[in-house]
């Protein structure tokens, strides 16, 4: 009688516990999962302000906190990925500086896909297409359908938890950005010798400069630097072809607009134009040539080896002539000119040349590196190819535009002009 | 409808349905075959609209009537007047209902009001131009859709009837569509023994639409352009699709379903050898290609005097089938035969007029049990794979999946009204596009 006494005791005891420990687990996982607990550790204040200026903080109406994105939900995996994440936030918030972090890198696309889960997205958000999806929309979700396994939803609704901005769109503005008047050139320059000179574009505000690459019978000039955004959103601005009417139509089919921000928020001015596809450089290059009255095209791969191969010799030479900035592109004024007078001609963007990467490829070569490139490729020999669908991936228009790439940041191009030597020898 | 009144002829099928499938319990039938419901179950009254109020559109209506109790047709939408006066007519005469005048709308913009009419469901008959417009208003609000096949005339059409299939499955919506085959008693036990492998892996296929012209409607002078197009709609490219698309659909639908997969490219021809009328076609010969290099070459021709064969024939790795009761081994020798009642055996068109109310058995069925069934992506996959052949005959190019999945093509005017003129009537020529 003792004994049955004693064991439901025990077991009222155990019971009492397990409730208990339950309480306790749950109250711990609600603390532990609150935006306050992850701010008491967390160190980047301005991840917190842009979540305040995002369009989830104003217009949810659930309270959301900074794991209903950065967690996957409870049954897909909660648990096992806040222990692991909470072990790595534990050891980074002990043995490193937050100042260290580059909070920017990790919010790049690429980044920001480990850190946010799709399915988290799609536990609030599980209708693709409801009913007031605007046509755009209705087409860029139709396109994610088709690349469900690829994409993520940040890859177009990159912004929507952190900072203002949310919904992808065509970028107009970008064309419609005001044109400097100070300075307006009359005419394109005159070539006489091989001398690196400087380029006007007759009836606009841009120059640029070529330098010299003597070569005996094949000597040309390179441009100084990568084309700039000053340079491109002049051709875009006058060839743009959405909107103009019939009568406007020049010999040139121009860009459509960029799909968001095709300077990455980066900045234009000097800074080289990126995101443009090798069609649309090439297109450029013809646009140039009618406006100067003369050939500019992209570098046969051979020329730009040609030139790389002057500049470079040992890799220390590249010290102060590179961006060391790994998170997006700078001015060429930033560093320091190369021995023949070039910046960037390693680093910064990826250059296109003239040339296919295999023969009957759709692909074209690329040489130089970009500011995501390992130091190793910062080679004269080094090559890489276009990626066209795989850098086309989240471009949801149908069909896909020829002049953007919607998933590629660190390509651009250089110009190059063959000399022609009128002398008679 | 023929010779039967829509009653009797559900009468007599109700009762061959239960013949067939007490018959069935003592044969070799396939176990795994979830047998037609002879009716749909009884519920809340559902209030249907029908647009689209020509010949089929009115045989849709009274096959939704016939489909079970508390059944409701109360709006009615076309573009014209005298088919609207006439499909009321029929449906007094055959089902002895008066629709309300107040709910019968003519002109281009019916169908938004027949939509707002009250109703729970719509039936969507005009012609095909019409449908991705006319689906996407019914399922945005929140409406059940029955739509007669096939669902649109070019790529971007299919686009919008495949978003919008998806939002139906997303809002719990019902789409029936009209590919008769998928809701016929003998078809369904045949895909269930080819699936079970009863010729192996599929390795190729064909399929015929060999028949005479279809009808046309001489222009009136009182008839506006569009006017003469739209009642002339089987003759012209960008209301039909053409005959590959308007009618060709219901074989290519079935190689789809069989083979389980969409054709993954079309190298097709076809030409304009007798048609007077529209702009269309009437012949074309198209070699699809499925995934694993499985070929089925289709035909389809609308020419009187010549041989008239509408059929199919998948052949497997052990055998072959007609797809609709038979199944031989590789030698030709027959395997399996759909068993038929005497009175199936006496009437050849027994399951296909059945498969006509069939489909709207399933489809209130599927409401009233609130087990939605969509057969929007499928109607769309179909119709995408005849606008495929249809664009490979007309160009006489290679045309893949990937481009008409992608393709902005759009054919017909954007935006129109009664009056508008000077439509584009050119006939395709291979070779120059």
């Amino acid at each position: 009688m003792l004994m049955n006494y004693k064991r439901i005791i025990q077991i009222v005891l155990l019971m009492a516990v397990l409730v208990l420990s339950t309480y306790l687990f749950k109250q711990a996982d609600t603390y532990t999962s609150s935006a306050a607990f992850c701010n008491s550790c967390h160190v980047h204040n301005h991840a917190q302000l842009s979540w305040e200026g995002s369009t989830h903080y104003i217009e949810s109406e659930e309270e959301l906190s900074c794991v209903s994105c950065h967690l996957p939900p409870k049954g897909e995996g909660f648990y096992r990925e806040k222990i692991k994440r909470g072990f790595k936030d534990v050891y980074a918030y002990y043995f490193k500086d937050s100042v260290d972090h580059n909070w920017e890198l990790k919010s790049r696309p690429e980044q920001a896909r480990e850190h946010t889960f799709k399915a988290s997205c799609l536990e609030c958000h599980p209708k693709l297409f409801p009913i007031q999806l605007s046509p755009n929309g209705e087409i860029a979700h139709w396109h994610y359908q088709q690349h469900e396994t690829d994409m993520h939803c940040i890859d177009c609704h990159l912004n929507v938890g952190h900072g203002p901005g949310g919904k992808a769109s065509h970028n107009f503005e970008l064309l419609n950005t005001t044109i400097k008047t100070d300075t307006l050139y009359l005419v394109s320059a005159q070539i006489r010798d091989l001398k690196s000179f400087t380029e006007t574009i007759p009836q606009s505000s841009i120059g640029f400069d070529m330098i010299a690459i003597e070569k005996g019978d094949s000597s040309f000039f390179i441009g100084k630097a990568e084309v700039s955004w000053d340079e491109y959103l002049l051709f875009l601005r006058e060839t743009e072809s959405e909107g103009r009417s019939e009568n406007e139509i020049d010999g040139f089919s121009g860009a459509t607009p960029p799909w968001g921000n095709p300077d990455q928020g980066w900045g234009m001015g000097s800074r080289p134009a990126i995101t443009m596809t090798h069609h649309a450089a090439s297109m450029y290059c013809k646009w140039l040539s009618v406006r100067t009255g003369k050939s500019y095209r992209l570098p046969t791969e051979a020329e730009w080896e040609y030139v790389a191969r002057q500049v470079i010799t040992t890799e220390s030479e590249l010290v102060n002539t590179i961006n060391s900035d790994k998170t997006k592109t700078i001015e060429p004024q930033e560093v320091s000119p190369d021995v023949l007078g070039l910046h960037h001609l390693f680093g910064n963007v990826k250059e296109f040349c003239a040339d296919e990467f295999e023969k009957g490829s759709k692909e074209h070569v690329l040489k130089g590196g970009s500011f995501k490139s390992e130091k190793t490729n910062y080679r004269a020999d080094y090559r890489e190819a276009t990626q066209h669908d795989h850098w086309m991936k989240t471009d949801p228009q149908i069909p896909k535009s020829i002049w953007w790439y919607s998933d590629c940041n660190d390509v651009g191009f250089r110009l190059v002009l063959t000399y022609q030597n009128t002398e008679k020898p | 409808m023929g010779k039967y009144s829509r009653r009797e002829f559900i009468n007599n099928t109700l009762l061959a349905g239960g013949l067939t499938l007490a018959s069935s319990l003592g044969s070799c039938k396939s176990k795994s075959v979830k047998q037609p419901l002879d009716a749909a179950p009884d519920g809340p009254v559902l209030k249907a609209g029908l647009i689209g109020c020509g010949s089929r559109g009115t045989g849709a209506a009274v096959n939704y009537l016939d489909a079970g109790p508390s059944l409701e047709l109360v709006a009615l939408g076309d573009v014209f007047e005298d088919k609207l006066i006439a499909c009321r007519q029929n449906l007094k005469e055959k089902k002895g209902i008066e629709i309300d005048s107040e709910k019968c709308f003519v002109g281009l913009d019916a169908f938004q009001k027949v939509i707002d009419a009250g109703v729970d469901v719509i039936l969507l008959a005009t012609p095909p131009y019409f449908r991705p417009e006319h689906f996407e208003a019914a399922v945005k609000a929140r409406k059940h859709v029955f739509m007669e096949k096939p669902v649109a005339v070019d790529p971007v059409g299919v686009r919008s009837i495949l978003i919008n299939s998806v939002r139906a499955e997303e809002l719990g919506l019902s789409v029936v569509t009209g590919t008769i085959k998928r809701h016929q008693a003998d078809y369904l036990e045949t895909y269930e023994r080819i699936k079970s492998g009863a010729i192996g892996d599929i390795v190729s296929g064909n399929c015929y639409y060999n028949q005479g012209k279809l009808w046309h409607v001489n222009p009136r002078a009182e008839w506006t352009e569009v006017e003469s197009m739209i009642r002339n709609w089987v003759n012209w490219t960008w209301l039909s699709g053409d005959h590959i698309v308007e009618q060709h659909i219901h074989n290519l639908d079935l190689m789809n379903w069989f083979i389980g997969s969409h054709p993954l490219s079309a190298t097709g021809f076809g030409s304009r050898q007798r048609r007077t009328t529209g702009d269309q076609f009437d012949n074309f010969s198209v070699d699809y290609i499925y995934p694993n290099k499985v070929h089925v070459h289709s035909m389809c021709r609308q020419i009187n005097g010549c041989t008239n064969k509408v059929s199919d024939l998948i052949r497997g790795t052990h055998g072959y089938t007609n797809c609709e009761n038979t199944i031989f081994n590789a030698k030709g020798e027959m395997k399996w035969k759909y068993e038929l009642t005497e009175e199936q055996e006496k009437d050849k068109w027994h399951f296909f007029w059945r498969a006509f109310a069939q489909e709207h058995i399933d489809w209130v069925t599927a409401i009233r049990t609130k087990v939605p069934i969509n057969e929007g992506k499928q109607i769309a996959e179909a119709t995408l794979m005849a606008i495929m052949g249809r664009i490979s005959a007309y160009t006489g190019k290679i045309v893949t999946w990937d481009e008409m999945l992608n393709s902005d093509l759009r054919i017909g005017p954007k935006v129109f009204d009664m009056f508008t003129t000077g439509i584009k009537k050119a006939i395709p020529v291979m070779g120059t596009l």
